[in-house]
């Protein structure tokens, strides 16, 4: 795969709304703040940014409203639908959009109040509307949610490599033990294997409640600009060398016929991006694997190929997760426990790591000056990140990455 | 169980009206001779597309895996649960799958594994729908 985008392209610009289940906002505020504070980050003004895409789920405000609450004047925009793996993609339609020569500077914005208002387990409105498609197959036997619906692929596992839930509940302490160290986490308490086995069955055998993400109101957004112009920023501009996505696997109906069951689509995506980028697993300092639920994790961290097929029970539980370990992953606390965001926190977060300034409870964070002590309340920085990764997860068959290098 | 009552599309229509006449009917690929549910418009095992025809299927199969919906928020049916959720594999062709609340399983009691028959479920006025059962 030959581009010459490499390292052409970065994020110069990160921000997001306070996480919470009760914005008492609308998601046109939330988004118009969000972007403010990307621009702020990067060193941007109004009359610098003249692109914005955004994802949605029929539960956003369209850029149309939030450019002129900003003052901006786009020469490119667009409102994609989409879930999780959105966040990745984008990243790549804003730089085809710079390189078409459609604009110069693309702010991509999410802003869902996904507690307080439209919850994506679908409840209320939602369950009772009328159901057509794929969804005349597997409505009637109460099989909409999420963590339902991609739930097989992870019982078919279990059974295949005689996975345990326990081994799952591994990713969610990984993942607190990092929000403990980030003052923006929803859920900041370490939890241990025990806590996630008491907390109540939500599907059995696949997820207990702390197995789930938190359904969240907020909006996040990042900046992508040329290399070139990022060197007149304010940041340490974070180098976009791969993106993929959104990549899928055949059969995208999950279940019903489509050959291996517990393959997801990173099994697809990740050659595509190792190779787009030139760099193997081992020069990835830091990880962000969409935790919709901590199956997903297991699922995509194997099929990206950071441990074989069957072994992600291991890996998850070798270190190699945690802050200190070979790749760390969701060092925020990502889904399971700093916020919920359809994908961009956790995009975010490997900008901060990779400019060295992550907002931990260091006294000198934004200065770059850390303790590398990861106990709770503590450090959350990695030691000389240098090249990140990112997994989105759509859905089994859907799915992004990113890999960015300082 | 008040199961929701499908509207079906163009394209599972014939599905449907096979159900309410209790029959199990799949697309088929006359090119590839393969079997295909849920229907699509083209075959996708070997891509042809004008090859499909509706075959009666005999309706047996197996229990694959299963989960069990503890805390779902589909209101209809929250009333059911704990209700199981099953994967049935057709043995016709073991690439076809089906869902299945296994009428008659306790929660958490389903024999994965074992054979099971296609049966019928009426869920509105004339509207039937397929389902699976445990056979000894």
């Amino acid at each position: 795969m030959e581009t010459s985008l490499v390292g052409k392209y970065a994020i110069v610009g990160v921000g997001e709304t306070e996480y919470s289940r009760s914005s008492g906002r609308t998601t046109r505020a939330m988004g118009a703040m969000a972007i403010q504070r990307a621009m702020a980050d990067a060193g941007l003004d109004s009359t610098q940014v003249d692109g914005m895409l955004s994802y949605h789920s029929g539960d956003s405000t369209p850029s149309t409203s939030i450019m002129y609450d900003l003052g901006l004047r786009p020469n490119f925009y667009m409102d994609c639908s989409g879930g999780g793996s959105s966040s990745e993609a984008l990243i790549g339609l804003a730089m085809g959009a710079i390189e078409a020569g459609m604009c110069d500077t693309v702010a991509i914005f999410r802003s869902m109040n996904g507690y307080s208002n439209f919850r994506i387990g679908g409840t209320g409105a939602r369950a009772a509307s009328g159901i057509s498609g794929l969804d005349l197959m597997k409505r009637p036997y109460g099989l909409i949610s999420a963590v339902q619906q991609f739930a097989f692929n992870f019982t078919k596992h279990m059974a295949t490599y005689g996975v345990k839930s326990e081994d799952l509940a591994h990713i969610k302490v990984a993942h607190s033990h990092h929000a403990s160290n980030n003052p923006k986490a929803m859920m900041k308490q370490r939890v241990t294997v025990q806590d996630v086995m008491d907390s109540r069955w939500i599907i059995r055998p696949v997820a207990h409640l702390l197995d789930c993400c938190l359904e969240t109101d907020n909006a996040t957004c990042v900046i992508v600009t040329s290399a070139e112009r990022a060197k007149n920023l304010k940041q340490t501009p974070a180098h976009i060398i791969g993106v993929q996505g959104r990549g899928t696997k055949p059969g995208g109906d999950f279940h019903f016929q489509h050959g291996n069951m517990g393959r997801v689509a990173g099994h697809y995506v990740g050659p595509r991006i190792f190779d787009m980028a030139g760099i193997k697993h081992d020069d990835v300092d830091v990880t962000g694997c969409y935790d919709a639920f901590t199956y997903t994790v297991m699922l995509q961290l194997e099929d990206y190929g950071w441990c074989k097929k069957g072994e992600g029970k291991d890996y998850v539980k070798s270190g190699a997760i945690n802050l200190g370990g070979k790749h760390p992953n969701n060092t925020s606390g990502g889904h399971l426990c700093e916020a919920y965001t359809h994908g961009m926190n956790m995009v975010i977060e490997n900008v901060r790591q990779l400019r060295g300034t992550v907002d931990d409870y260091c006294p000198k964070a934004a200065d770059g000056v850390h303790t590398y002590d990861y106990s709770e309340g503590g450090c959350r920085q990695v030691k000389d990140a240098e090249v990140s990764m990112n997994m989105g997860w759509g859905t089994p068959a859907v799915g992004s990455a990113l890999i960015m290098r300082k | 169980m008040p199961k929701i009552i499908p509207v079906p599309d163009e394209l599972s229509k014939p599905f449907w009206d096979a159900v309410n006449e209790r029959r199990l009917s799949l697309q088929r690929c006359t090119a590839c001779s393969k079997l295909q549910y849920p229907p699509k418009q083209i075959c996708q095992a070997c891509g042809s597309g004008d090859n499909l025809e509706w075959k009666d299927v005999e309706g047996k199969g197996h229990v694959s895996t299963y989960i069990v919906i503890e805390d779902g928020r589909l209101n209809r049916r929250m009333p059911d649960q704990p209700y199981n959720l099953a994967l049935i594999t057709l043995d016709e062709d073991t690439s076809v799958n089906f869902y299945s609340n296994l009428p008659g399983i306790p929660p958490y009691e389903v024999p994965v594994g074992a054979p099971v028959k296609v049966i019928f479920e009426e869920v509105g006025p004339n509207q039937l729908i397929h389902e699976w059962q445990v056979v000894d």
